[in-house]
């Protein structure tokens, strides 16, 4: 649905996206990670024509997106990093103008239709300059949702809200992705980026990894098996670090935490080795390495020589 | 061009236009104003004894045309004519106004951006904006040319004053080259606007249109110069001519990516 080819943006020489390429397949909700400067509101900027690539391609749909493609657009609704309505006019009012803009049958019903499903009807004639954050997102992304475009590219959409407002629009984003629409998801949440992608790209100016949570985990951490044991478990570390198969083991948390190359091979063995030492073994449980940590990890390897921070 | 998206783009123009309360002031004073000055001088030159009005003060060209008629009846036709020039600059300010603050409040809003991204193209965007911007100005000043018309034939002006007042060289100022100017003033207005981030700046760089106007009903109040049929036929063109470049110019100097990233 979406195909970018090793797209690369300069701003005056700053090189803000370099050789990005990727895709985002029908149905997919595929979760862009990066911290700030990332190039994330670049890449989609670059996504809709809004900015032209200093070099590379772009695809939506199969048709190829330049500055010139008015009619594709139709085809994607957008949640900017900043909502940007008119202030001074009425929430429905700036709804129904972007109706028109796409050419959506009947505007003011469909207006109407979508205000009362984001809970926003009763405000619907107060000037937007009234809502609050929450109230502002939802409607932006109702505002996205105008026209019923089979592609979303929402930057950010809970950046700057209180959980509670951050919750309401994950749950809207999550009913969304069980619509069958294609959605991009620009966030810098870990915990937003792994409930809601079917896939993550982690990005940092170039394209540093892109694949399910789990398989990313799996190939940065292969497997974490923690192990507790009836007192301290510091004098079976070495022994622990001896085995083979076993990748790295720390103390955390007063338990051996073990990264081994294969479950299912090596936890066997690691246990009987513990054993016949005399270990007193209260429980054995595989773990998944947060997805933090696997974020945080990528990104320092990511980081060009001389950055810093 | 589709139609419905520049009637989108107008209808935004002009209910974010109605909640500023400047321009809405703006909408009611001015066609009072140019409607309050010709009438209150024309009543006021009634009540001249007719000696006074002395076709010795009026510019040779006027008066050379004028010969014949009475001198009260030349001062009229001299003042109508005069009037008539102010319906160029009548319908002015408020477009200009309307169009220096409708890009840049967009930029400041952030509003731009998710514009941007809907299928309106340049073209729509400019032509919608520069017609919410320019229609309501020479509407009220055609409401106002009208009451002046109005009044004119209630205080019983004389017959040549009358005809100068409502004939086809005034219905070619008015109907023609006011909107010409507007227009000219409106697009370069959203240029200004397009390129920079203060209204004020961009409404002033437009106000810049209205000096050579001035210069002419100058030239004219001094008999340097007489706007005859032709002349005005003259402008008229010239006028067009550099809407035409001007609309080209506001839809090549929209440079979308620029707006959205170098305007901060
Ligand atoms: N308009 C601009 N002019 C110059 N540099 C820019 C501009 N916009 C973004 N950048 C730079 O490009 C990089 C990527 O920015 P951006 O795409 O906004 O990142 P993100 O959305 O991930 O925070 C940053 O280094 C930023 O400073
Ligand atoms: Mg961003």
């Amino acid at each position: 649905m979406i195909r970018a080819e090793n797209l690369t943006k300069r701003y005056d020489g700053i090189l803000a996206l370099d050789g990005l390429t990727f895709e985002v397949h029908e149905g997919e909700l595929l979760a862009l990670l990066g911290p700030n400067g990332a190039g994330k509101t670049t890449t989609l900027r670059l996504l809709l024509g809004l900015i032209s690539p200093t070099s590379g391609r772009i695809w939506i749909a199969g048709e190829p997106m330049t500055p010139g493609s008015h009619g594709l657009r139709r085809r994607i609704g957008y949640l900017p990093e900043t909502p940007g309505f008119w202030e001074r006019l009425p929430a429905w009012k700036n709804l129904e103008i972007y109706a028109r803009l796409y050419g959506v049958p009947a505007p003011r019903s469909r207006v109407m239709a979508l205000l009362e499903q984001f809970g926003l009807a009763d405000r619907a004639h107060d000037p937007v300059a009234t809502f609050s954050r929450g109230m502002r997102q939802r409607l932006a992304l109702a505002r996205a949702l105008i026209h019923d475009p089979p592609i979303l590219l929402l930057d950010e959409p809970t950046a700057g809200l209180d959980p509670e407002a951050a919750l309401e629009v994950r749950e809207r984003l999550r009913a969304l992705k069980g619509q069958g629409r294609t959605i991009l998801l620009c966030t810098h949440d870990l915990e937003e980026a792994e409930r809601l992608g079917d896939r993550v790209a982690i990005l940092r100016t170039r394209l540093l990894a892109l694949d399910t949570p789990d398989r990313l985990r799996a190939q940065r951490f292969g497997v974490v098996v923690a192990i507790e044991l009836d007192g301290d478990p510091e004098p079976y570390l070495p022994r622990v670090q001896g085995q083979p198969g076993v990748i790295q083991a720390a103390l955390r948390n007063g338990r051996l935490e073990i990264q081994v190359t294969d479950l299912r091979a090596v936890t066997p063995n690691l246990v009987r080795s513990l054993v016949e030492a005399g270990a007193p073994i209260l429980s054995v449980t595989p773990v998944k390495a947060s997805l933090e940590e696997l974020y945080l990890q990528i990104i320092r390897e990511g980081r060009g020589p001389g950055e810093s921070g | 061009m589709n139609l419905h998206r520049i009637a989108a783009v107008i209808d935004k123009e002009i209910h974010d236009a109605l909640r500023n309360r400047y321009i809405v002031m703006l909408m009611v004073l001015l066609p009072i104003v140019f409607a309050a000055i010709p009438i209150l001088s024309l009543t006021s030159i009634r009540q001249i004894p007719p000696s006074r009005g002395s076709s010795g003060e009026l510019p040779p060209a006027l008066a050379r045309r004028l010969a014949g008629l009475p001198p009260q009846a030349q001062l009229e036709v001299f003042l109508v004519s005069q009037f008539t020039l102010l319906f160029w600059i009548a319908p002015l300010a408020i477009p200009m106004t309307i169009a220096a603050y409708s890009v840049v409040g967009e930029k400041r809003e952030k509003a731009l951006e998710p514009l941007l991204a809907t299928p309106v193209t340049t073209g729509e965007l400019l032509t919608g904006k520069a017609l919410a911007a320019a229609c309501p100005g020479i509407a009220l000043s055609w409401a106002a040319y009208l009451l002046v018309v109005a009044a004119a034939h209630g205080i019983r002006l004389s017959p040549p004053a009358l005809e100068t007042l409502w004939g086809p060289t005034a219905w070619v100022q008015i109907f023609a080259l006011g909107p010409l100017i507007t227009l000219l003033a409106t697009l370069t207005g959203l240029i200004v606007s397009s390129r920079v981030n203060d209204p004020r700046l961009a409404e002033q760089i437009g106000m810049v249109v209205i000096l050579p106007l001035l210069g002419l009903i100058l030239a004219q109040s001094f008999g340097i110069l007489w706007l005859s049929g032709a002349l005005l036929g003259v402008i008229a063109l010239f006028l067009v001519g550099v809407d035409a470049l001007l609309a080209a110019l506001a839809v090549a100097l929209f440079e979308r990516e620029t707006i959205l990233t170098r305007w901060r």
